[in-house]
């Protein structure tokens, strides 16, 4: 059935993205997307495909559509993480078992890697640079961020207080930066060989620190906390701004769209998705559940749709529309 | 009148000979040693779920703790006593009930550790951390309360709810122990280290047990030794006679083939330690490593389980809220 629904479903969602529209963010649909907890969306690199993450352990492969893809399943619930390689073609996984694999897009499982002997809080690809072949990075409960080679042994390393949970990689694949619990972020620069480090530690406000993300000019950051706020900082460690994401509760999601302008999406526990202006000004905002707690958010690579999970394991696929220059 | 420390040495007395001599005593017939008398519902859970079970140190009242965001308290199997439920139903990792019985404590990811009296009203919440509280421990008297938190943190705090020290850790702070007789507690890091430190927090010894994540850390009856247990499957037993020396490694008892990780234990003072594990097998060992008894009690996961303080009842939960009863066999 879903065969025949698919065409029709992607007719209307290019309706929708064709059709003018007063609000600057516009559900286009949703769908229940697991019986559980989704921790994690992600768009795959050239916006075809979306990935979710369950507290289930599952993570499934999405048409924009909502057509079901592969199911990447196995491994130790919960799963916090699941993302694309940077060409698409492959995908990692967080074990709590303190594991990573990584699969094909059709679900085929390529490898196992042992990262931790803890839960695995974070895992993502590490592209090449000019010395070292790419490798891998993973952060974990045992409260270690780890650089890793192409085997998954590790490079380099650090033992931070309490769970290392969060962190980015800049697109020159020079800069970490990692969160703890403990509401610290710790900028990273690994030496070419990836076999040393320096890392400079920044205390914020925020309590435990649920997302971090990069502006698409690489110069500022976006951090969302359990204090319900989102704060943007400069690559110097200094904080810029802080925006109220959230009016109760948690902020769990915060990203960029690299679009021209620029803008920003936070998600709150109060079940909004809000829209900001590079300059902090809200644009918009988009209440899609009085339910549940949204949980995680991404932005497409052409910056005209975001994705958006919920604890309850509702995803909704919302435009995006900037008409700052 | 015997004084309270002679009594008290007494009591140890005959817990630590009981401990001595039992693997023999036990060394009997597998189906002799535990009955399954009952399973039951206690929280209705599906994915990212845990279960904590307790006995109250006192009675066979006992708490349940849930991913759900409810602690309950049982009268009895299937009889709720009460039911506390945290705000906007935050998962649970653990509580506790106080060896008086007026008061419960929970644990939290939301970041605060609630009192509530028996009777339902709120007493305090003691935060806020800076991420989940993992565990609580009631210190004796009116010494306070210990938390215990993903920040990596310990902390101290009084009846009152003032924060009277923090001690911060590499990792999660995951489980704690209460050695009440001896005034110091041991807490777990997923890192695979116990930090041991006085009722007043004072830094006795940090233990590197070399077995991943610690999912339980229980003293023994006696408070003499300490047994580890995690993510590597086995079950270590240290001697903590000494607290603030290197703890010399009694006995390792060796992961089983495919049961993966331990997520409890549970010691009587007759010497018979329960161990629950993923596969879903109640085991029962000696603490000679013998390995006496086992029960599969779920396809789910086992996360936790307690005996009753006469040591003849055992709990045990599983990941999908349900409680196994089983009657246990004394020795003869």
């Amino acid at each position: 059935m879903s065969f025949f629904l698919a065409p029709l479903r992607f007719f209307s969602l290019v309706l929708a993205l064709a059709s003018p529209a007063a609000a600057e963010l516009r559900l286009l649909r949703d769908w229940k997307a697991s019986p559980v907890f989704l921790q994690h969306v992600e768009f795959s690199p050239d916006s075809s495909l979306l990935v979710t993450a369950s507290g289930g352990g599952v993570a499934q492969i999405w048409t924009l559509s909502g057509v079901r893809g592969a199911e990447l399943k196995g491994q130790r619930a919960p799963m916090f993480k699941a993302h694309f390689r940077s060409d698409g073609q492959e995908l990692i996984t967080t074990g709590y078992d303190g594991s990573a694999w990584i699969w094909s897009l059709n679900g085929e499982r390529l490898r196992s890697l042992s990262f931790h002997r803890a839960a695995t809080a974070e895992a993502r690809f590490l592209p090449a640079n000019s010395t070292s072949p790419a490798g891998f990075v993973s952060s974990s409960d045992d409260g270690q961020l780890v650089i890793r080679g192409p085997d998954g042994q590790p490079r380099w390393s650090r033992l931070f207080t309490g769970t290392a949970r969060q962190f980015v990689i800049n697109q020159d694949a020079d800069l970490i930066i990692g969160s703890t619990d403990d509401g610290q972020l710790h900028l990273i620069n690994p030496s070419n060989d990836r076999r040393s480090a320096t890392v400079r530690t920044v205390k914020t406000n925020h309590g435990r620190i649920n997302r971090i993300a990069f502006s698409p000019d690489q110069t500022r950051f976006a951090v969302a906390g359990v204090d319900g706020s989102v704060t943007i900082w400069g690559l110097n460690g200094q904080s810029l701004q802080r925006l109220p994401a959230s009016s109760s509760g948690w902020s769990r999601g915060a990203v960029y769209c690299p679009s021209r302008s620029g803008d920003l999406l936070t998600i709150g526990d109060d079940g909004t998705l809000q829209q900001w202006s590079p300059n902090g000004s809200l644009i918009d905002s988009l209440r899609l559940t009085r339910q549940a707690s949204l949980t995680s958010v991404d932005c497409s690579s052409n910056g005209e749709l975001a994705s958006v999970v919920s604890s309850k394991g509702d995803l909704w696929l919302v435009s995006v529309r900037s008409d700052q220059p | 009148m015997m004084s309270r420390t002679l009594r008290r040495f007494f009591v140890l007395c005959a817990a630590s000979v009981a401990f001595v001599f039992s693997p023999t005593v036990w060394a009997q017939s597998s189906q002799s040693i535990l009955n399954l008398e009952k399973q039951f519902r206690a929280h209705t859970l599906e994915g990212e779920s845990l279960i904590q079970v307790s006995y109250s140190p006192a009675s066979d009242l006992f708490i349940t703790s849930a991913s759900d965001g409810k602690l309950r308290v049982w009268s009895a199997p299937e009889s709720i006593r009460r039911e506390f439920t945290t705000p906007n139903q935050s998962m649970l990792f653990n509580a506790r009930i106080a060896p008086d019985e007026l008061s419960v404590i929970s644990a939290a990811y939301n970041g605060s550790a609630t009192r509530w009296s028996i009777d339902s009203q709120l007493l305090r919440n003691h935060g806020p951390h800076l991420s989940g509280v993992t565990d609580v421990e009631i210190l004796p008297g009116q010494l306070g309360i210990v938390t215990s938190s993903d920040d990596g943190s310990i902390r101290f705090w009084s009846n009152t709810g003032d924060l009277l020290r923090r001690i911060e850790r590499p990792g999660v702070t995951r489980h704690m122990a209460l050695a009440q007789s001896r005034d110091f507690i041991a807490a777990s890091q997923d890192i695979g280290e116990v930090t041991l430190l006085t009722t007043s927090g004072d830094l006795l010894q940090i233990l590197s047990t070399s077995q991943g994540r610690l999912n339980d850390v229980i003293f023994s009856p006696d408070q003499k030794q300490l047994l580890t247990a995690g993510f590597d499957g086995t079950i270590k037993i240290w001697d903590v006679s000494q607290p603030n020396k290197p703890l010399p490694l009694v006995r390792t008892i060796p992961a089983f083939a495919g049961a993966g990780w331990v997520e409890g234990l549970a010691l009587t003072r007759s010497g018979l330690l329960a161990s629950a594990s993923d596969d879903g097998v109640l085991r029962i060992w000696s603490t000679q490593g013998d390995l006496l008894s086992s029960i599969k009690l779920s396809d789910h996961h086992l996360m936790s389980l307690s005996f009753s303080p006469d040591g003849r009842r055992l709990l045990v939960a599983a990941q999908d809220g349900t409680v196994s009863v089983l009657t246990v066999n004394q020795p003869r």
